[in-house]
């Protein structure tokens, strides 16, 4: 049994991005809760079920994570749920909503990241793979683990310097069209992007997602319950998730992302191939990881990911425009709900300035992982119409 | 010797103690299936055979041997030990008997370091139960 156009997202707050310095982590959660329910033109008592992400930085206190968002706004949710797949979190919450609305639960599922990780100092550094081995030699941050896939794909394809730079510029070019990204009037050329601080070789710090403080909700529900409500209601037609943990005992891990299994599905749930794509959010923790989807999606050829931006396929009026606002990258860092607001967003023919005219359908993707270590991650696909 | 070495160090429990032994012997082990040959893919986290699980592994003694399959050059600082390292290199070894291996390059500029470079293994001992395998250029 296929879920497909038997819900959509009804309603979607969106916080300012940047910094908020002394913002409270649960005061922004339940400002952006609160955006989603009026978008959606409900009330607080509508929303009967509550899913969020924690923040990276409230993680490194411990296991009390989440706050008393419910209480703030009066929600009387039959179940609150910290759901934790990495940046697969905001696709796996629309899946865990759809559940509880199907078995007859619930009626509106809350789904919900915010952070305020730029003003608590965050610098991810946990060591990839757990426990202290890597961290022996000196091996720190998924940053440097995704950097090491960067290299060998350099090696193996003879992708370049600029052509990672070139997602990098061409993601900040977007966000020069949209007033609300974090890096709004902070343009980037390549010459910017060359000289920017390295952090592990071959990644500069521009190759990296920003930290920013802010939050982003969305209100799942079924078509009947959304019919009566103020937004244009935007369908899910295919939801896939799948980790290729195979990948593993395979050297080509470092050069190819767990795409496949996510992809399969839910195309196959959509009914549809990527020809019928106008628009595409990939989920952009590095750059490396938007080129390695490029290519998994089959937006390009295998190896062909870094001449695919450098020539700009990637932008508006391109093949495919890919991460509109500006993305994790240069928009605001909201783990898998960036994508996921931004397609929203296009389906709503809310882009602004970088709006994809007439966009139907829309790719997003989360790429993410709760035990890091060897490239080998979980990765999740979500199809959306309007 | 291990008062002064202030890095981190790897935690050795059950899994992995037979690997430590024998790096503290000088002796690169990996996991290997004793039904198929086949030696596991990748060190770290362990895993079993791809065809047949971990029913039939067995630490088994390699050559050192092997080359630079990726690697990174930090030069950002993430934790203080590495202050008087900055900068330096982080590498996946592909071993001759096809496993990869997350180690350092040492005797050796990070600016020369290439991908497919030859290596081979020596050993830094760090502490009294810890002796780390690192690589250098191998002739």
């Amino acid at each position: 049994m296929s879920l497909k156009d038997k819900y959509v997202i009804c309603g979607l707050g969106v916080s300012k991005q940047g910094k908020m310095p002394g913002v409270n982590l649960n005061a922004l959660r339940a400002e952006v809760a609160q955006l989603a329910i009026d978008d959606a033109g409900l009330t607080a008592k509508d929303i009967d079920g509550y899913i969020y992400q924690g923040s990276m930085a409230e993680m490194r206190g411990g296991f009390f994570v989440g706050g008393n968002v419910p209480q703030r706004l009066g929600l009387e949710p039959k179940f609150i749920w910290r759901l934790e797949t990495g940046g697969v979190t905001a696709i796996s919450s629309i899946l865990a909503a759809t559940g509880a609305i199907e078995a007859g639960l619930v009626h509106y599922v809350l789904c919900l990241y915010a952070a305020t990780d730029l003003s608590e100092g965050l610098v991810l550094a946990a060591p990839p793979g757990g426990r202290n081995t890597p961290g022996s030699f000196g091996m720190f941050s998924p940053g440097a683990d995704h950097a090491f896939a960067a290299r060998r794909h350099m090696y193996e394809y003879g992708t370049t310097q600029e052509q990672l730079g070139a997602i990098a510029v061409t993601q900040r070019q977007y966000a020069q069209m949209r007033p609300d990204a974090f890096m709004y009037n902070r343009p980037l050329t390549m010459e910017d992007y060359l000289k920017s601080k390295w952090v592990a070789e071959p990644f500069h710090i521009l190759d990296m997602c920003l930290i920013s403080d802010g939050g982003i909700a969305f209100i799942v529900t079924t078509p009947e319950r959304a019919r009566n409500l103020r937004p244009k209601p935007v369908y899910i037609m295919g939801i896939g998730l799948g980790h290729q943990l195979t990948e593993s005992y395979r050297k080509e891990q470092y050069t190819t992302l767990d795409v496949g299994p996510s992809k399969e599905a839910a195309f196959q749930m959509a009914g549809l191939t990527i020809e019928d794509l106008d628009v595409a959010q990939l989920y952009d923790c590095f750059t490396i990881t938007v080129l390695l989807e490029t290519e998994g999606y089959g937006f390009c050829k295998k190896g062909e990911g870094g001449a695919f931006y450098a020539e700009g396929h990637s932008k508006l009026g391109g093949k495919i425009p890919i991460n509109t606002s500006g993305g994790n990258l240069s928009w605001g860092y909201n783990q898998g709900f960036t994508p996921v607001a931004e397609a929203v967003r296009q389906l709503r023919r809310e882009g602004g300035a970088t709006q994809v005219k007439d966009a139907e359908i829309a790719l997003c993707s989360g790429h993410g992982t709760t035990s890091l270590g060897s490239m080998n991650y979980a990765h999740g696909t979500l199809v959306l119409r309007r | 010797m291990a008062q002064e070495y202030k890095k981190p160090l790897p935690v050795i429990d059950a899994d992995y103690k037979p690997y430590w032994d024998a790096a503290k012997r000088h002796e690169l082990v990996q996991y290997r299936c004793q039904i198929c040959g086949d030696f596991s893919p990748i060190h770290y986290p362990i895993t079993g055979c791809p065809k047949h699980g971990r029913s039939k592994m067995e630490w088994t003694k390699v050559s050192g041997k092997g080359n630079v399959y990726t690697f990174v050059v930090f030069r950002m600082l993430f934790d203080p030990a590495f202050k008087d390292e900055i900068p330096y290199n982080v590498a996946i070894i592909e071993l001759a008997e096809g496993s990869l291996l997350m180690s350092n390059i040492v005797q050796c500029k990070n600016e020369d370091i290439k991908v497919g470079m030859p290596v081979e293994v020596v050993f830094e001992d760090v502490s009294e139960e810890v002796s780390l395998p690192k690589f250098k250029p191998a002739p």
